[in-house]
């Protein structure tokens, strides 16, 4: 049985739109204009045991509204939802103590109290025996290296060691299920990639499903074999990455630096070759995939180059191409 | 108690509210000996009654409704919702705070003065009815009040939603049966404000039969499972402010 089982999924929102000023508040109190905000609109998927998926799209695609529906927060307007056998709504205590949610921008540790308050907190709320918690304390401590700051006030912590402490408080009961909601937003490249690692070891250490939402391209790189993309509130894509890099980079990059002047017009006749930036000595060309070895050779015979570099574009370059519009057939 | 002066007004303006309340009704009482048969010395015991529900109230209950309504509106009601325990005992008992005791105490002196200067003997199944009722009357209140914040789903940022019960709550402070026979009927069976400082006032002095005690302790119930039947239900129309 999948672990996770999301059929046809609808969350709705209403709003109401309010002219600006001081004229359109005084209308809106007597005439309200609603509009239905469609925020994920028929979603299907399912994640087996142990997966760990990438949920990516531009800001507003619905990618956190999924994940509070998987969570019970939200109502779902529309679809069946199943997590782990349960249906998340209805907040089931056996549920609620099998998943956890992190959010890098909500924080649920207590300000004034330091982290470890709060981890005893949480192992009172999910009941988790004593030598269990000790253990499962001092594995993540250890893993995130938080042994001199977890009896520091959370206020003085810095953002990097706020989001581990987050991240142990959410763990500390050992979830099967776990969702991560940008949880290396605004935190340094280092700091990244230290959680960035955590969540692959915990990942493969404990088995756990996870989903995961990032802006960072490189989170979803390293972390998910799979991901899915999402854009005003349906399934664009899903899959995984080496597929999207096959199905929507159709093309190469050539990097070129020439150690002898060549004027752009020199590169007309060859047909195949895009020249997408000039900038003597330095160019970049754009070539179909399958005529890249060509392309090379003829760059190579015809013109003094000093270097040549093949690259596959960038994954946030077909990405962000995927989403200004072209589409995806 | 971190800060001793807001400590130390918390408690002097609440008692300087009951002590206003208890001289009120010491000036109108110059000129009248009884009110449909409260007399002084009986509604002295149902301000005071009063004021301590009232503090209690505050104590565990009223900063935990402030800031649900909060928490709807900011999203923060999120990681309440996905704990293993009851959201709405987490909603509803999160903080509590001890900064009138100091005016509770004296309430409480106040009651066992009134009743042994001008009520003795009273009896211990009076004081147990009494104290019974005064739970049931806080259920009755924490309920009425909290359904009254549920609007919070729908209508997003009202910040006096809190205060919407305040006014017809001000009703408990005087005796219900000298209201009328069709309001009294109303505030005992249908919104059972009698029960917060009315019914426990007579139950002390012995005027209440069992029926109505088991009344009390039914109908609050029945107010709390309402209360948890409407949670559920407006949680469905959480919105969960965007992150």
């Amino acid at each position: 049985m999948d672990t996770i089982s999301v059929k046809h999924l609808k969350k709705f929102y209403r709003v109401y739109q309010k002219e600006p000023g001081l004229t359109g508040s005084l209308k809106s109190l007597f005439n309200r204009r609603y509009q239905d905000v469609k925020a994920v609109n028929d979603i299907s998927f399912s994640i087996k045991e142990g997966e760990l998926v990438g949920f990516i799209g531009p800001n507003g695609a619905g990618k956190t509204t999924t994940l509070k529906v998987l969570s019970g927060l939200l109502h779902p307007t529309n679809g069946k939802i199943s997590v782990l056998g349960f249906t998340p709504f209805d907040r089931k205590p056996q549920f609620q103590k099998q998943f956890s949610l992190v959010m890098g921008q909500k924080n649920q540790l207590w300000w004034d109290l330091p982290p470890l308050d709060s981890f005893i907190l949480n192992k009172e709320i999910y009941e988790i025996p004593e030598s269990q918690f000790q253990h499962t304390l001092k594995d993540l401590v250890d893993m995130l290296d938080l042994k001199e700051i977890i009896k520091v006030q959370v206020r003085k912590l810095s953002l990097g060691q706020r989001m581990k402490c987050e991240l142990v408080s959410a763990l500390l009961h050992s979830p099967k299920v776990l969702f991560l909601d940008e949880p290396t937003i605004g935190l340094d490249v280092v700091m990244q990639k230290k959680i960035r690692d955590f969540i692959k070891g915990y990942n493969q250490k404990y088995q756990a499903t996870i989903i995961l939402t990032s802006h960072y391209m490189d989170d979803v790189k390293e972390l998910c074999r799979r991901v899915i993309i999402i854009d005003k509130g349906q399934i664009f894509f899903d899959g995984s990455l080496d597929e999207i890099i096959k199905k929507h980079a159709d093309h190469k990059t050539l990097q070129v630096t020439f150690d002898q002047p060549v004027a752009k017009k020199d590169f007309g006749p060859y047909q195949s070759i895009k020249i997408t930036s000039f900038d003597f000595p330095k160019a970049t060309f754009k070539v179909k995939r399958r005529l890249t070895n060509q392309a090379a050779a003829k760059l190579l015979q015809n013109f003094p180059v000093a270097d040549i570099n093949i690259t596959e574009p960038r994954i946030e370059d077909i990405i962000r191409e995927v989403f200004t519009g072209r589409d995806l057939s | 108690m971190e800060f001793r002066w807001h400590f130390i007004l918390q408690n002097l303006i609440s008692l300087l509210w009951a002590v206003i309340s208890l001289l009120v009704f010491i000036f109108i009482y110059r000129h009248v000996s009884v009110v449909n048969g409260w007399t002084l010395e009986s509604i002295l015991l149902l301000t005071a009654v009063f004021f301590f529900v009232d503090r209690l109230f505050d104590s565990f209950f009223f900063t935990n409704f402030y800031n649900l309504t909060t928490i709807v509106n900011s999203g923060d009601l999120d990681y309440v919702l996905t704990k293993p325990l009851s959201s709405q005992f987490l909603v509803s008992l999160r903080y509590f705070s001890f900064s009138t005791v100091f005016s509770n105490l004296s309430m409480l002196i106040l009651i066992g003065y009134l009743l042994q200067r001008y009520f003795s003997p009273v009896s211990w199944w009076q004081i147990i009815s009494f104290i019974f009722l005064i739970v049931c009357g806080l259920m009755i209140i924490y309920s009425l009040w909290f359904m009254t914040l549920l609007p919070v789903f729908w209508w997003g940022r009202v910040d006096n939603l809190h205060y919407l019960f305040s006014p017809l709550y001000q009703l408990c402070r005087i005796p219900i049966d000298i209201t009328g026979p069709f309001f009294k009927a109303f505030f005992t069976y249908l919104i059972p404000l009698g029960f917060v400082a009315t019914i426990p006032v007579k139950a002390v002095l012995g005027h209440i039969s069992f029926g109505l005690l088991f009344y009390g302790f039914t109908i609050s119930l029945v107010l709390i499972y309402l209360s948890h039947l409407t949670w559920r239900f407006s949680l469905r129309h959480y919105g969960s402010a965007s992150s």
